[in-house]
C-alpha cells in the first residue's frame, strides 16, 4: 500500500516515550490527577499552617495571661496608702514577681478606646484599684497564698486568676487544631482514594497491554513500577502547582497582616513548623505511589 | 520439558474446549500441532504459555507442577517461552524496534545489548529499515515478523508459534522455519500450530493433531504408520 510523505513522517518518529512499555504518557483522562494534587497540596499547605498559627496565636495570648493576675478593690473601699501596703504584702509571696497599683494614667489608656482622651470624666467615674500581679509561675500555692492575703486585709476586693479565660481559650484553640488535624486526614484519604481510582481506571484501559507484558513474563514489580513512575510524575507535578498557589497565598497574608494594626498575630515559622509544611510534599508522594503500587498489585493478583 | 495429564480447558461455564489431554514434549524436540479450525489449538497454547489455569489436570513444565508455583515463579517460567500469536498482540504505541525489544527489557538486559540484538534480528527477518516504525504502518506480513522477533528474541527454552506463517509468501514462511529450525538445533523446544500443507509435508517432524478436543501423536518418519484417521483438510 502506498503512502504519502506525510504519512510516513508522522508515524516514522515513533519511540517508547519515558520509558513507558503501556502508554501512560497519553493523555487519556487521568490528567486531572494533577489538578486534584495541586488541590489537596494547597488544602493541605492551608490547613497545615492555619493549625500552626493558631498554635502561635494561642501560645502568645495564654503566656501573656498565664502569669498574670489581677486583684480589682471596689471604689472607696481603700485608701492609697493601704493598697500600696497590700502591694508591698503581695511581693513577699513565693513566685510573685512584682505587683503595682495601676495609676489614672494606666487606667486611661485602658479605657481611651470607649472613653476618648478627656481624663476629667475619668476623675468622675467611680474606678476601683487594680493591683496588676505578675507572677514568676502559677502554683495552686502561690495562687492560694494570694487569696488568703487579699481575704485578710481587703475582704471585699475579687482576685481574677483569668483561668476561665485560659480554659476556654484552650478548648477553643484545641477543638480548632483537632479540626484542622481531621481535615488533614480527610484529605489525604481522598488523594489515595481517587489515586487508586485513576490507577484502576487506566488498568482497565491498558488490560491488553498488561495481559501480554504479564504473559511475557513481567512481574508484578516490572508492572507496578511503570505505574508507580507515571503517579509519582503526576504527583510532582501537582505539588509544583499546589506550592506556588500556596506560596502566592503566604505573600498575600504576610502583605495583609502587615498593614493591619497588629491584632494579628504574625505567623512566625519556627524550625519544627517548616519541617510540619516541607513534609506535606514527601507525604503526598509517598501516599501517591504506595497507594499505585498497592492497587496495581491487586489488580494483577486476578490475572493467572 | 512438558508434561500434560489428563489436562481439561474450558472457557467460563462453556463446554470443555479441550478435555483429558495428556501427552509429554521431549527437551529439543520439533512438533507441529494440526487440527480444524475451532479444534482448540489457540487454547492449548494458552495453556502452554500459563495463559490460563487449567480447569483441571497437572501440567509440568520444565521440571515443576505449573499449579502449584509462586507468581513470582511462574513470571520466571514465562520469561523461557517465547510466543508468536494468531493475531500477533504487538503494542500499537510502540515501535517494531521497541516491540521486539519487550522480553529483553522484561529480564532486565542492558539497553545497549537490547540495540545491538534487536537490531541485528530486525535486519535479519528483513525489517532492518522499519524498525522505528508503528506496527500500524507495516504490512500483515511484516507485523508477523515483528512478532517471530519478539518471541525469539530473547533466546527462550520453549517457543510457542500459533499460525505464524500464515500471513507471509512461501519465500519468507519458509525462511522463518529456518530460523525455528536453527532455534530447535540449538535446544530451543518447538511447538508450532500450522494448517500450511506446504510446511507439513516439507518438514518431517511429528504431529499433535487435535480433534474436538482430543489429541493424537502422529509420526510421519516412523515406519509402517498412517496417519490415525487424518483429518481431511490435512490433505485437501
Ligand atoms: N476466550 C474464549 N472464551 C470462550 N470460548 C473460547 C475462547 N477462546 C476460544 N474459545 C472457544 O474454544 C474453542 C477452540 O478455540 P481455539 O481458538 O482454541 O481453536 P483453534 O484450533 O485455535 O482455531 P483456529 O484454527 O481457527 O485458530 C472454540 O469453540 C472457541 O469458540
Ligand atoms: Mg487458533
Amino acid at each position: 500500500m502506498p503512502r504519502s510523505p506525510i504519512h510516513h513522517h508522522i508515524f516514522s518518529i515513533a519511540h517508547r516515550k519515558n520509558g513507558y512499555d503501556i502508554p501512560l504518557h497519553t493523555r487519556l483522562g487521568t490528567e486531572f490527577l494533577v489538578l486534584l494534587i495541586a488541590l489537596m497540596t494547597y488544602l493541605l499547605l492551608l490547613s497545615a499552617s492555619g493549625s500552626i498559627g493558631l498554635g502561635h496565636m494561642a501560645n502568645k495570648w495564654v503566656s501573656g495571661l498565664e502569669n498574670a493576675m489581677t486583684i480589682e478593690i471596689p471604689a472607696k473601699q481603700t485608701s492609697p496608702q493601704e493598697a500600696s501596703g497590700l502591694v508591698r504584702k503581695l511581693e513577699k509571696i513565693k513566685n510573685v514577681n512584682s505587683a503595682r497599683v495601676l495609676t489614672s494614667s494606666d487606667m486611661q489608656d485602658m479605657l481611651s478606646p470607649w472613653l476618648g482622651n478627656d481624663s476629667s470624666v475619668l476623675a468622675d467615674l467611680p474606678l476601683p484599684t487594680l493591683i496588676s500581679l505578675e507572677l514568676v509561675e502559677r502554683t495552686p500555692e502561690t495562687t492560694q497564698a494570694i487569696q488568703n492575703l487579699v481575704n485578710a486585709t481587703a475582704p471585699d476586693a475579687i482576685v481574677d486568676s483569668h483561668e476561665a479565660w485560659l480554659v476556654d481559650l484552650l478548648k477553643l484553640t484545641n477543638g480548632l487544631r483537632l479540626t484542622a488535624l481531621i481535615v488533614f486526614g480527610l484529605i489525604l484519604f481522598v488523594t489515595s482514594f481517587v489515586i487508586a481510582g485513576a490507577v484502576r481506571s487506566r488498568m482497565a484501559m491498558h488490560q491488553r497491554e498488561l495481559e501480554l507484558l504479564h504473559t511475557m513474563g513481567a512481574t508484578d514489580k516490572y508492572i507496578s513500577l511503570q505505574f508507580i513512575r507515571y503517579i509519582f510524575s503526576q504527583t510532582l507535578k501537582g505539588l509544583a502547582f499546589g506550592i506556588l498557589a500556596g506560596f502566592i497565598t503566604f505573600i498575600g497574608f504576610a502583605l495583609f497582616t502587615n498593614q493591619s494594626s497588629g491584632t494579628l498575630p504574625e505567623l512566625e515559622m519556627g524550625q519544627t513548623d517548616w519541617i510540619i509544611l516541607l513534609s506535606i510534599p514527601f507525604l503526598l508522594l509517598v501516599i501517591g505511589t504506595f497507594t499505585a503500587r498497592q492497587t496495581v498489585y491487586s489488580v494483577l493478583n486476578e490475572m493467572p | 520439558m512438558i508434561k500434560f495429564e489428563h489436562v481439561g480447558l474450558r472457557y467460563g461455564i462453556g463446554p470443555e474446549v479441550l478435555s483429558d489431554i495428556s501427552f509429554t514434549l521431549e527437551q529439543g524436540s520439533f512438533h507441529f500441532l494440526c487440527g480444524p479450525s475451532g479444534a482448540g489449538k489457540s487454547s492449548l497454547m494458552t495453556l502452554l504459555y500459563l495463559g490460563r489455569k487449567a480447569s483441571r489436570g497437572q501440567i509440568h513444565m520444565m521440571g515443576k507442577d505449573t499449579g502449584r508455583l509462586k507468581r513470582n515463579d511462574l513470571a520466571e517460567l514465562r520469561q523461557k517461552i517465547g510466543v508468536v500469536f494468531q493475531d500477533f498482540r504487538l503494542l500499537p504505541h510502540l515501535s517494531a524496534f521497541d516491540n521486539a525489544a519487550l522480553p529483553l527489557r522484561i529480564s532486565g538486559v542492558s539497553e545497549r545489548k537490547i540495540k545491538s540484538h534487536v537490531e541485528e534480528l530486525l535486519d535479519w527477518v528483513g525489517l532492518g529499515d522499519c524498525m522505528k516504525r508503528l506496527p500500524a504502518t507495516l504490512s500483515g506480513g511484516q507485523q508477523q515478523r515483528i512478532a517471530i522477533a519478539r518471541a525469539v528474541i530473547a533466546n527462550p527454552r520453549l517457543l510457542l508459534a500459533d499460525e505464524p506463517t500464515g500471513n507471509l509468501d512461501d519465500e519468507i514462511g519458509m525462511k522463518l522455519m529456518g530460523l525455528f529450525e536453527q532455534l530447535n538445533k540449538m535446544g530451543t523446544t518447538i511447538l508450532i500450530a500450522t494448517h500450511s500443507t506446504q510446511i507439513l509435508d516439507r518438514l518431517p517432524h511429528r504431529r499433535l493433531i487435535l480433534n474436538q478436543g482430543r489429541l493424537d501423536i502422529f509420526d510421519p518418519l516412523a515406519p509402517n504408520t498412517s496417519p490415525p484417521k487424518m483429518p481431511e483438510f490435512l490433505h485437501a
